[in-house]
C-alpha cells in the first residue's frame, strides 16, 4: 500500500477528531495546572498541542499501566477459581504524544514482544492503539534526542507537523494512512524535512555514546554520590518498563517498580545491590550497555524528564560522559 | 488471549517437614520440565515466589519444591496442609546440560537448600545410572538440624559416594560425618578431575568459595557449573531485576558454567 | 570569608573529609578535595536541603546550610541521628529563593553554625506562615478530605518525598514492609490516601517546614499544606516548634502535666 503524506486544515481539527470519535476512544494532552496528561476527549476538553514540557505520565503509562490487574480468584475452602479479569479492549488513538515517546514504545516492545512469551495484555493494548504524534513545537532545554540516533517517525503511526494554517501529516502507517484517506494530499513534501531539521537543529545537548560504559569504573560511586534513591527517573520515564507482582485479598496485580529502591533486588537472605551507587549504575547501564547489547539500541529516548525532575540535579548525559569515555582515557577495565 | 501470568492451581500431595523451617511440597502434577529449571510457586492472596523444581522428570504425576520458612509467601506456604491449592507457573530457564554429562564422572556439592535443585538432576542420574559413571555427593549445612533430604541420602549412599558435613559447632554428640566448612572439606577430598563434571549450588558466598576450591584443585571453568539466584516477579524477562549485567537468570540461566560466570559483573 | 576558604581550610587541617555544598548551578555537589572547593558557592538557586545526606554518610563533613536548613539539623540532633561535633556547619544569610516557603520565612540569619557567611540580613515583613491553612481550616471535613483525596489520586508513588525528607531516616519504611503489608505497594486512590496520611503524621513535631517533599513532587501534590497544618497543631497543643531549640526534647519524646490527653479513654 502506498502511504502519501496529507494536510489537515487547523479549522477542521476539530471535525477531524469528532469523526475518530466515532470508532476510536481519542486520548489527547490536556494541561491540568501545571500538568499535562493523556485523557479522553470530552465535552469542553482543550487539547493542548502546544506544550512546552513533556506530559506528566510518560506514554508507556498508557500501555503499561501502573497499576494492572492481572486475573482475579475465589477462595472456597481449599478450591481455586481462577477469574480473567476483563481487558478493556476498545480502539484507540492517541493524538498529539511527543515523537520520543511513540519511540519509547518500541523500545518496550522488545523484552515485552520479541521475548517469548510475549506479554498478551500489552501486546493487545499496542495493537489496539494508534499514534499520532505531533512534531515537537520546541524543544525543552533537557531534551537530548538526537543523541540517541533513532528517527523521529519511529513508532508513530502518523506525525504531525505544525504549520501555519494547517497540519502536515506525514503518514508512516497502514493504519495511518486508513485514518487520513479522505484528507487532501500533501504536495510539497519537502516541508516535512525542513521542519523537522529546524527542530533538530533547536536541541542544544548532545552527547556521542560510542564506547561501552565501564562496570568497574570506580567514577560510579562519584557519579551517583548525590542519588537520594527516589523512583523518579525509573517512573518518568517512557522506557523503563520494570515492574513487581504482588496480590491482594482477591486479585493479583502488577505495577511499576524500580530498580533504584533498595527492596528492588533485596531478598530475604541476601541483597546484591546493596548500595545505591550500584542500583545508579545497573539503571545506567541497564539503558546505554546491557539493553544496546540485547536488542543493539538504546533504552533511551532522550526525553529529558529524568534531568528535568531529579530532586537532587543528576544529569544522565553527564554520567553517561564520565561513566564511558573518560573510563577509556583513564584505561580502566571495561 | 493467553494470560502468561495466569498459573495453574495444584494440589498439595504430600509434605515432608525437612528441618524445623524447611519443607518439601509435593504437588500434584502433569508438567514435563527438565532438571535444573524453576517455578513460580503462589499462595493465593499473599503473592508468588521463586524456587527449583526439586524433583526429577523421570517421575511423573508430580513436581516437588522445598522451602525455606523466610518471607511473606513461604510462611503462607509452610501453613498449608494436604489438599490445599497453591499456584504454579513454569518451569521456566534453562537446564543443566545433561546431554553433555553422559558418560562422566559427577561431582554435586552442596551447601543449605541449595541441595534442592541438584537434587532434580541427582535423582534423574539415579534413575538412568548406567547413563553416567562414578557420581559423587558431597554436601553440608550449618548444623545437623539444617541438613535437608537426610532419609534419601541414607538410600543414595547405597548408589553414590556421600559426604556429609556441617560449620564446626553445627555438630552433635552422635554425629560421625565431617565437620568442616565446604569448601575445606572438599579440598581434603581432592576428589578427580579427569572426565569429571562439578554441579555445586549453595548460598552465594559458599558458591564463590567453591569455585576457588574447585580451581585450586584444577578443575576447568566450563566443567563447572552451578546454578544461580536472584529475585524474580515474572520468571520469563520482563520484570527486569534478575539480571547481572546483561544477562537475566530467567532467560538465560538459572544454569551456568563458571566459564560463563567469569563474563558477568560481580553483583550476585 | 568565602564557602570555598572554609572549606579548603576544613579539609586541608583534616577537620572533616568531605564538603557537602552547593556548585555554581546551585545542585548539590560533594568536594573531597581542596583543589575542587573553588566550586562551592551559595546563590538564590540553592533550593536543596543539603542536610538529608547526613544520615546517609559515614564520615566527618561539613555542610552548607541555609538558616531554615539548620532546623533540619537540629532535628536530626535531637533525634540522635547525628552527632553535633560529627558536623561542621557552615550558615549561610539567605536573603530568600523563589520558593513559597521564603514568604513567610522567620530565620535568614543563620544560628546554631560554626560559620556564618554572608551579611546580616535586617527583619524583613513577612507573611504569617499559618494563614494558608488558617485559610484552608474553613472548610468542612468533607471538602478538605475531598480536597486531599484529589491530590493524592495522582501520586505516582515514586517516593521521592521520603527520599528528600532528611527526617525521613527509618532503615525501612512501612510502605516496604510486606510481613504484614500494611500498605499496598501499587498505588491507588486508598493506599496512596495512607501513605501520605501515615508519612505527615510521622513527621508530626518533627517535620520543619523544609518543603523539600512539594518542591521535588513530579506531580505538584500541595504535601505542604498538609505538613503545616501538623505543624499548626502541635504548635498549639504542645506550644512546640520543630528545629528550634536543640535541648528542647520533640513533643513525642517527652510528657508534660497539662499535655492534651482527651483522647485516652
Amino acid at each position: 500500500m502506498n502511504l502519501s503524506d496529507k494536510l489537515l486544515n487547523k479549522e477542521k481539527l476539530n471535525d477531524f477528531i469528532k469523526a475518530l470519535k466515532k470508532d476510536f476512544s481519542v486520548l489527547l494532552p490536556v494541561k491540568d495546572g501545571n500538568l499535562i496528561f493523556f485523557k479522553g476527549l470530552k465535552d469542553g476538553i482543550k487539547p493542548c498541542f502546544d506544550y512546552s514540557i513533556a506530559s506528566s505520565h510518560p506514554l508507556k503509562s498508557i500501555f503499561l499501566p501502573q497499576r494492572e490487574e492481572l486475573f482475579r480468584f475465589k477462595i472456597k475452602k481449599n478450591e481455586i477459581e481462577i477469574l480473567e479479569s476483563s481487558m478493556n479492549d476498545e480502539k484507540r488513538i492517541i493524538i498529539g504524544c511527543r515523537p520520543c515517546e511513540a519511540k519509547g514504545l518500541t523500545i518496550i516492545d522488545k523484552p515485552f514482544l520479541e521475548w517469548q512469551p510475549r506479554d498478551e495484555a500489552y501486546l493487545k493494548r499496542r495493537e489496539n492503539t494508534i499514534i499520532i504524534s505531533i512534531l515537537c513545537p520546541e524543544p525543552e532545554d533537557t531534551c537530548f534526542c538526537t543523541s540517541l540516533g533513532y528517527n523521529l517517525e519511529d513508532g508513530s503511526d502518523i506525525l504531525m507537523i505544525e504549520l501555519s494554517g494547517c497540519y502536515y501529516l506525514e503518514v508512516l502507517t497502514e493504519r495511518g494512512e486508513n485514518l487520513v484517506k479522505d484528507l487532501p494530499l500533501a504536495e510539497d513534501k519537502k516541508i516535512k524535512e525542513k521542519e523537522k531539521e529546524i527542530l533538530t537543529s533547536k536541541i542544544k545537548r548532545h552527547i556521542s555514546i560510542n564506547s561501552p560504559i565501564a562496570f568497574d569504573n570506580p567514577l560510579w560511586k562519584e557519579i551517583s554520590q548525590k542519588c537520594l534513591g527516589c523512583g523518579i527517573c525509573t517512573y518518568l520515564c517512557p522506557t523503563c518498563y520494570c515492574f513487581d507482582i504482588a496480590d491482594e485479598k482477591n486479585s493479583r496485580f502488577r505495577c511499576w517498580d524500580s530498580c533504584s529502591f533498595s527492596y528492588f533486588t533485596k531478598m530475604a537472605a541476601h541483597q546484591p545491590r546493596p548500595e545505591q551507587f550500584q542500583r545508579y549504575r545497573n539503571r545506567i547501564m541497564h539503558k546505554f550497555s546491557y539493553f544496546k547489547e540485547r536488542f543493539n539500541e538504546f533504552a533511551c529516548v532522550g526525553c529529558g524528564r529524568c534531568i528535568r525532575h531529579c530532586p537532587v540535579s543528576m544529569d544522565i548525559m553527564e554520567v553517561i560522559e564520565k561513566s564511558g569515555v573518560r573510563s577509556q582515557e583513564s584505561g580502566v577495565k571495561g | 488471549m493467553e494470560n502468561i501470568y495466569r498459573p495453574k492451581v495444584l494440589e498439595i500431595i504430600d509434605i515432608i517437614e525437612e528441618t524445623p523451617d524447611i519443607k518439601t511440597f509435593r504437588l500434584g502434577a502433569d508438567i514435563s520440565y527438565r532438571p535444573g529449571q524453576f517455578g513460580l510457586y503462589s499462595v493465593f492472596s499473599e503473592g508468588e515466589a521463586t524456587f527449583c523444581i526439586a524433583s526429577s522428570p523421570t517421575k511423573k504425576g508430580y513436581i516437588e519444591c522445598t522451602v525455606k520458612r523466610i518471607g511473606r509467601v513461604t510462611d503462607a506456604l509452610h501453613n498449608l496442609d494436604l489438599g490445599d491449592k497453591i499456584g504454579f507457573r513454569g518451569p521456566y530457564g534453562n537446564s543443566f546440560p545433561i546431554e553433555l554429562f553422559k558418560g562422566k564422572n559427577l561431582l554435586f556439592i552442596g551447601g543449605g537448600i541449595g541441595l534442592a535443585p541438584l537434587r532434580s538432576l541427582l535423582l534423574y542420574c539415579l534413575d538412568k545410572r548406567e547413563d553416567f559413571s562414578e557420581i559423587t555427593l558431597l554436601y553440608g549445612a550449618r548444623s545437623v538440624s539444617d541438613l535437608v533430604y537426610k532419609k534419601e541420602i541414607n538410600e543414595w549412599k547405597e548408589k553414590i559416594n556421600v559426604f556429609l558435613t556441617v560449620d564446626p559447632g553445627g555438630e552433635t554428640p552422635d554425629w560421625k560425618e565431617k565437620i568442616g566448612f565446604v569448601p575445606k572439606v572438599l579440598e581434603e577430598l581432592s576428589p578427580k578431575r579427569e572426565d569429571t563434571f562439578v554441579i555445586t549450588c549453595g548460598p552465594p558466598i559458599m558458591i564463590k568459595f567453591v569455585c576457588s576450591s574447585l580451581e585450586k584443585l584444577g578443575f576447568s571453568d566450563h566443567k563447572i557449573i552451578t546454578t544461580l539466584e536472584m529475585k524474580m516477579k515474572c520468571g520469563i524477562g520482563k520484570c527486569g531485576r534478575c539480571n547481572i549485567g546483561k544477562t537475566y537468570l530467567c532467560k538465560d540461566g538459572p544454569v551456568f558454567s563458571l566459564k560463563e560466570i567469569k563474563n558477568m559483573p560481580d553483583e550476585f | 570569608m568565602e564557602i570555598s576558604e572554609i572549606a579548603s581550610e576544613l579539609l586541608e587541617k583534616g577537620e572533616v573529609s568531605l564538603i557537602i555544598g552547593y556548585d555554581k548551578k546551585g545542585y548539590p555537589c560533594f568536594i573531597k578535595d581542596k583543589e575542587e572547593t573553588k566550586r562551592l558557592v551559595f546563590n538564590e538557586g540553592c533550593f536543596n536541603n543539603l542536610s538529608v545526606y547526613l544520615t546517609r554518610i559515614k564520615e566527618k563533613c561539613a555542610i552548607v546550610a541555609k538558616p531554615c536548613d539548620v532546623k533540619s539539623i537540629i532535628g536530626l540532633i535531637q533525634e540522635n541521628q547525628i552527632k553535633r561535633e560529627d558536623v561542621v556547619i557552615i550558615g549561610v544569610t539567605c536573603p530568600g529563593l523563589n520558593l513559597k516557603k521564603c514568604l513567610s520565612c522567620d530565620c535568614q540569619n543563620p544560628s546554631f553554625c560554626d560559620y556564618t557567611i554572608g551579611e546580616k540580613i535586617g527583619e524583613k515583613e513577612k507573611m504569617d506562615k499559618f494563614a494558608e491553612i488558617i485559610e484552608f481550616e474553613k472548610k468542612n471535613p468533607r471538602e478538605r478530605w475531598n480536597y486531599f483525596k484529589n491530590e493524592f489520586s495522582r501520586c505516582i508513588r515514586c517516593y521521592a518525598c521520603r527520599q528528600v525528607c532528611p527526617l525521613c531516616y527509618c532503615e525501612t519504611c512501612i510502605v516496604d514492609v510486606s510481613i504484614p503489608q500494611w500498605i499496598s505497594k501499587a498505588n491507588s486512590s486508598s493506599s496512596n490516601f495512607i501513605f501520605h496520611i501515615t508519612r505527615a503524621l510521622h513527621l508530626a513535631g518533627r517535620c520543619v517546614g523544609c518543603g523539600e517533599c512539594e518542591r521535588v513532587c513530579p506531580m505538584n501534590i500541595p504535601l505542604s499544606l498538609l505538613n503545616l497544618k501538623i505543624e499548626k497543631d502541635v504548635f498549639e497543643l504542645f506550644d512546640y516548634t520543630p528545629g528550634k531549640d536543640v535541648d528542647l526534647k520533640p513533643p513525642f519524646q517527652t510528657f508534660k502535666k497539662g499535655d492534651y490527653n482527651e483522647f485516652i479513654g
